[in-house]
């Protein structure tokens, strides 16, 4: 347990403790992650080159890194083929909006399920992540028929508010949420939903709340900040 | 509060119901969207599953079990489910392994490991149809790169695109070099030295060896958890790298059941058995997820 509690996690485990071995062993690790980069560069930069190639010259053996003419031609084909611009506008506007509903969404639901108390938080949890069990195949048709029913074919929110769901960040959220570390995990309470509501009036404490002076920081002893995780079942551990 | 009557009782009762209703109002419109949009089609496909209907015709006819009893009797049927797990256990497995080693580089304080990390998101951000375009070229089996690193070494290269045998191995590959190298970059924050941040650098290390990794692994199991369950859901719903690639073929090898769903729908305008696939489907990636939460996360530490 020893010697290797000083080994840095790089391959050459048999080398761990022997002083001299470590440049070895983060030349190691530079070669293995310059060979993680190259094979997600190298078909990238195939695709860069390729794209200012002639079809011919895709199909040549060797495989020519630089064209032999730079066809820039191919961009000014490829965006005047099709309506680019239209297409890049309702890109964007359907990435900005979506993304940021699912960022409210994911963040909402997550502090919910893990700072707020409420009776089966798991069946809920549940609820939440099953939906990345439901195949995309599954939602097209029914989906279309709904927006279509609500006269949002061909518009914006037709695309955006079916995606707005969000399950993975939800859960990535969750995840997040539970991992920090218990001294952070009180928000200060400017910033916490919970907290602010705890903070009303009273100096009853929130519910479930048994509140622990020793670790609490000074806004928490009258009762006015919930320590993180209300009623997380998940939380007892330490 | 601004109705907190002279009655002391009211305000505090409201004041011990704020939170639940806090709770309720954070996930509302989650909830609801995800009720509207994935359960409602979910049930609707469960329906679907009872009935013969070619998506187009008003008439549905009502079949009860046959579409089930159709599928479980169907060797194809059989020889798909076994493509999904294959293709699963492979990609979820490489991938995690990937992703640990990644991760656990990206955690040494190695020079350019930033420009290391925003190159290996690069396939994240560029989506599935893409990336499986460019690899068609790349094991293109005459003027790919893959074929020309093959000569270099005086092998020669299989067929990938119509050897049953080598398609499959060809999509795992390409299927697991956009996803592997995600775990570590998605997850992991630009480098600051804090506890906080090594807690969720090497992202997917909980179950590797090495004490290191052991002293950490509580810190690194939400995350490890979170990346199992959610890479298993989605390598068994991989469709748009298969789609572009092999279509499903050579001979069915690379076919999937999210594939089936697909072509048995919206090209065979088989909406029944498509929905039967589906339903199957869906049972078995709730079965998994539920052992994962169940047993899995009972060992996860939440700090």
């Amino acid at each position: 347990m020893t010697t290797s509690e000083l080994s840095l996690p790089a391959r050459p485990r048999r080398l761990a403790g022997i002083r001299a071995a470590l440049p070895l062993r983060t030349l190691a690790a530079y070669a293995a992650l310059a060979l993680a980069v190259l094979v997600i560069v190298l078909p990238l930069a195939w695709m860069l080159t390729a794209s200012l190639k002639t079809r011919q010259e895709i199909y040549t053996l060797p495989v020519s890194w630089i064209p032999e003419t730079f066809r820039w031609e191919n961009y000014r084909q490829a965006w005047t083929a099709v309506p680019f611009e239209r297409f890049f506008i309702n890109s964007v506007i359907t990435t900005v909006a979506g993304s940021g509903l699912e960022l409210i969404n994911g963040v909402l639901t997550a502090y919910a399920l893990v700072f707020l108390p409420f009776p089966k938080k798991n069946l809920i949890f549940l609820l939440v992540i099953a939906a990345l069990m439901v195949p995309f195949q599954v939602t097209i048709i029914p989906n279309y028929v709904l927006v279509a029913e609500l006269g949002w074919v061909n518009t914006y929110q037709g695309i955006v508010i079916p995606g707005a769901a969000v399950a993975f960040g939800a859960f990535l959220m969750r995840q997040q949420f539970l991992s920090l570390p218990a001294t952070s995990s009180k928000p200060p309470a400017s910033t916490a939903p919970a907290t602010s509501a705890c903070s009303g009036a009273s100096s009853s404490p929130c519910p479930g709340q048994p509140s622990s002076p020793s670790r609490s920081s000074p806004s928490s002893r009258n009762g006015t900040t919930t320590s993180g995780r209300c009623s997380s079942p998940t939380t007892t551990g330490t | 509060m601004a109705h907190a009557a002279p009655h002391p009782a009211a305000p505090r009762r409201f004041q011990r119901l704020l939170p639940y209703l806090l709770f309720l109002l954070f996930i509302a419109p989650n909830i609801t969207l995800l009720i509207l949009f994935t359960y409602r089609p979910l049930v609707e496909s469960i329906r679907l599953s009872f009935y013969d209907w070619d998506l187009i015709s008003p008439q549905k006819t009502w079949v009860g079990f046959e579409n089930y009893s159709d599928y479980f009797t169907d060797p194809t049927s059989r020889y798909i489910i076994r493509n999904t797990l294959v293709f699963t256990a492979a990609t979820v497995g490489t991938t995690m392994a990937i992703g640990l080693g990644l991760a656990l580089l990206l955690n040494l304080r190695l020079r350019g490991r930033n420009a290391a990390r925003t190159v290996l998101f690069a396939p994240y951000v560029l989506g599935g149809a893409a990336i499986g375009i460019i690899w068609l070229f790349i094991f293109d089996p005459r003027f790919g790169l893959v074929s020309a690193l093959l000569g270099r070494l005086g092998l020669p290269s299989p067929n990938w695109y119509n050897d049953p045998n080598w398609a499959m191995p060809m999509v795992i590959i390409v299927y697991t070099g956009r996803t592997s190298a995600t775990p570590p970059s998605s997850t992991s924050p630009a480098s600051k030295p804090s506890p906080a941040n090594f807690t969720k650098l090497p992202a997917s290390t909980a179950r590797a060896p090495g004490a290191l990794l052991a002293r950490h692994a509580p810190q690194l199991s939400p995350m490890t958890f979170f990346l199992l369950v959610t890479t298993m859901l989605s390598s068994m719903q991989a469709f748009d790298i298969i789609s572009v690639m092999t279509a499903g073929g050579p001979l069915d090898a690379t076919k999937t059941m999210v594939y089936q769903v697909y072509e048995e729908a919206f090209v065979r305008f088989r909406v029944g058995d498509a929905s039967t696939v589906a339903t199957v489907l869906f049972f078995i990636l709730l079965g998994v997820t539920l052992l994962q939460v169940r047993f899995l996360e009972r060992r996860v530490n939440y700090g």
